[in-house]
């Protein structure tokens, strides 16, 4: 049973068939599925949502697969926990975290995206997967591609966080470290895309793939009680998540689910790589590549695919964007993990530095809900704080030595 | 005035197959309004109704891209390179080769995993290195355009 119209660009909105296609022949720009939202409306309703099993799928009419799902079945259903002592800190009122850093199977928002993807890819015939990764996707698609039983090729640039290709290599893929910056291995796969019959899950399966992280605005809405919050911050790389949240939104008003909404995004980047953070804050339509130079590498993409519709997500909802420096990043991860037992990886360092700057600097009133986005975990980037956090206290085994070295 | 211009695969279409032509023109919009006169219907695929060169088409003048100069009031000269690609290609205006090399890993969180990657898990790990020309008259290569 399938809920998918087919494919519409997203620029000149001309029309295509839901067939392995990503790109607009006429005018160059990207596609989108197309539902049909007067069928969604006839079967999802609350009450079947909640029925259903706690994963991703249970919103399986807004997801573009024409079967019955086959991956990720335990992805998705994330944590929303109400920050309290988070929010104690910094002096708001109602503040949650959308906890994505215990996202099964690898532990990042992207288990969403690849299991619509590999979904997907089966639907089409592929029996093998790649993906241009900035370390997650890598993660991701191996794991679920071995549990798959798909070959997977998996490319990342080679100067990733050890937690990351580790947590790529024991899957068994075949991973191709690329000498070069996220950019460039992408441009390179876009060139192996065109000439070996692989899925590629962010480009030429890019359309599908990328609905899989509007499950991460739906459960925000359903968490928060089939309501929309007024703020919500959200880490941006490619700018797809962001983009995504937003059009979860709008779907859910659409097809009923919520009544209104108010709610207001914002983007969060490094200063290292801040191409989307830069354009809205100086209000262009143009979004300029940045040669990336930061801690953030899950977020190092100096030439973002959707920049442009991440901007605009945020210009529409009333919105902004901020960028932190390393030293914030860091500064976050320590107090997300010693206020709400949370350990995050960098992407979630960025969000929650510029959460704090935001709520600081005014744009996020203090008394309103506000969400924050942790998408990925911070087991996979101990690099970036293994300096930063003090050592543990060494001690003989007696009691002496204790009350010597501990005791007062 | 003439400024060799590269054209993507998926334009060629319009230029009756050559993947290089040449116009005269001054700057980035003089040029695409000068190539329809020559090909028509390649303004209408270049910029969108307004007139504005379209989001996902990169456009480089001696690979620079003209978002860091001055957009389509991007001033030309005799004997300019410009070259139209598709974001979606990657959107630079490099070609490169891609060579297999087996190289000792770069990255010292590798290190785990010893000098050579035999591994029992027989996980392969393949370091690629990138060479890329930037310079297209002496490469006389066309950029590769996605189809
Ligand atoms: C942990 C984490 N958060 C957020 C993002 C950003 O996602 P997007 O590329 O959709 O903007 C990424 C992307 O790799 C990521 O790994
Ligand atoms: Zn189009």
């Amino acid at each position: 049973m399938s809920f998918v119209k087919g494919l519409k660009c997203r620029e000149c909105g001309r029309h295509y068939p839901k067939e392995v296609l990503y790109v607009c022949e006429y005018c160059f720009g990207p596609l989108e599925v197309v539902y049909d939202y007067e069928k969604i409306k006839e079967t999802l309703t609350k009450e079947a949502v909640e029925s259903r099993p706690r994963n991703m799928w249970r919103y399986r009419e807004l997801l573009p697969i024409d079967g019955k799902p086959t991956d990720g079945l335990n992805s998705g259903f994330t944590p929303f926990v109400e920050a309290k002592n988070l929010a104690k800190a910094l002096g708001v009122k109602e503040l949650y975290i959308k906890d994505d850093s215990v996202d099964h199977p690898t532990l990042s928002f992207k288990d969403r995206v690849v299991a619509v993807a590999l979904s997907k890819a089966k639907e089409f015939g592929f029996n093998t997967v790649a993906c241009a990764s900035t370390g997650n996707l890598a993660n991701s698609v191996a794991s679920q591609a071995a549990a798959a039983r798909l070959k997977s090729y998996i490319f990342i640039p080679a100067d990733l966080e050890m937690g990351k290709v580790i947590g790529t290599l024991i899957y068994k893929p075949t991973l191709i470290a690329v000498e070069g910056n996220y950019d460039e291995v992408n441009r390179l796969c876009s060139q192996v895309a065109a000439k070996y019959k692989w899925a590629f899950v962010n480009i030429n399966i890019r359309p599908y793939y990328a609905e899989g992280s509007k499950t991460y605005g739906y459960e925000i809405l359903e968490q928060f009680g089939w309501k929309a919050p007024r703020h919500i911050v959200v880490p941006c790389a490619g700018g797809s998540l962001i983009t995504k949240i937003w059009k979860a939104i709008k779907e859910f008003k659409e097809v009923g689910l919520i009544d209104t909404y108010k709610t207001k995004i914002y983007a969060a980047q490094a200063n290292g790589c801040a191409p989307i953070v830069c354009a809205i804050k100086e209000n262009s339509d143009i979004i300029k590549p940045v040669k990336p130079n930061t801690i953030a590498k899950s977020l190092a993409i100096g030439n973002p695919a959707d920049g442009f519709y991440a901007a605009s997500t945020v210009r529409e909802s009333g919105g902004w964007a901020e960028s932190v420096t390393d030293e914030e990043i860091v500064d976050a991860i320590k107090l997300l993990a010693q206020t709400e037992g949370i350990f995050t990886e960098t992407a979630g360092g960025v969000t929650l530095g510029a959460a704090k700057n935001l709520i600081e600097s005014g744009r996020i009133p203090k008394d309103e809900s506000i969400v924050v986005c942790i998408t990925g975990n911070g087991l996979k980037t101990q690099e970036a704080v293994i300096d930063k956090i003090g050592n543990p206290i060494k001690i003989k085994p007696t009691l002496s030595s204790f009350e010597e070295k501990v005791g007062k | 005035m003439s400024i060799k211009v590269r054209v993507p695969t998926p334009l060629q279409k319009l230029t009756r197959d050559l993947d290089t032509v040449e116009c005269n023109a001054k700057t980035i919009k003089d040029l695409v309004e000068s190539l329809d006169k020559d090909y028509p219907g390649l303004k209408g695929r270049i910029c969108d109704e307004n007139g504005k060169i379209r989001r996902f088409l990169n456009i480089y003048v001696n690979d620079e891209d003209i978002r860091f100069l001055e957009m389509d009031r991007t001033e030309l000269k005799d004997g300019d390179e410009v070259s139209i690609i598709p974001a979606i290609a990657g959107g630079q205006a490099v070609t490169f080769v891609s060579a297999f090399l087996f190289l000792s890993p770069p990255h010292p969180a590798l290190s785990p995993f010893g000098g050579e990657e035999k591994g029992e898990g027989g996980n392969s790990i393949i370091w690629t290195a990138m060479i890329r020309h930037t310079n297209y008259s002496k490469e006389g290569k066309k950029n590769e355009a996605i189809r």
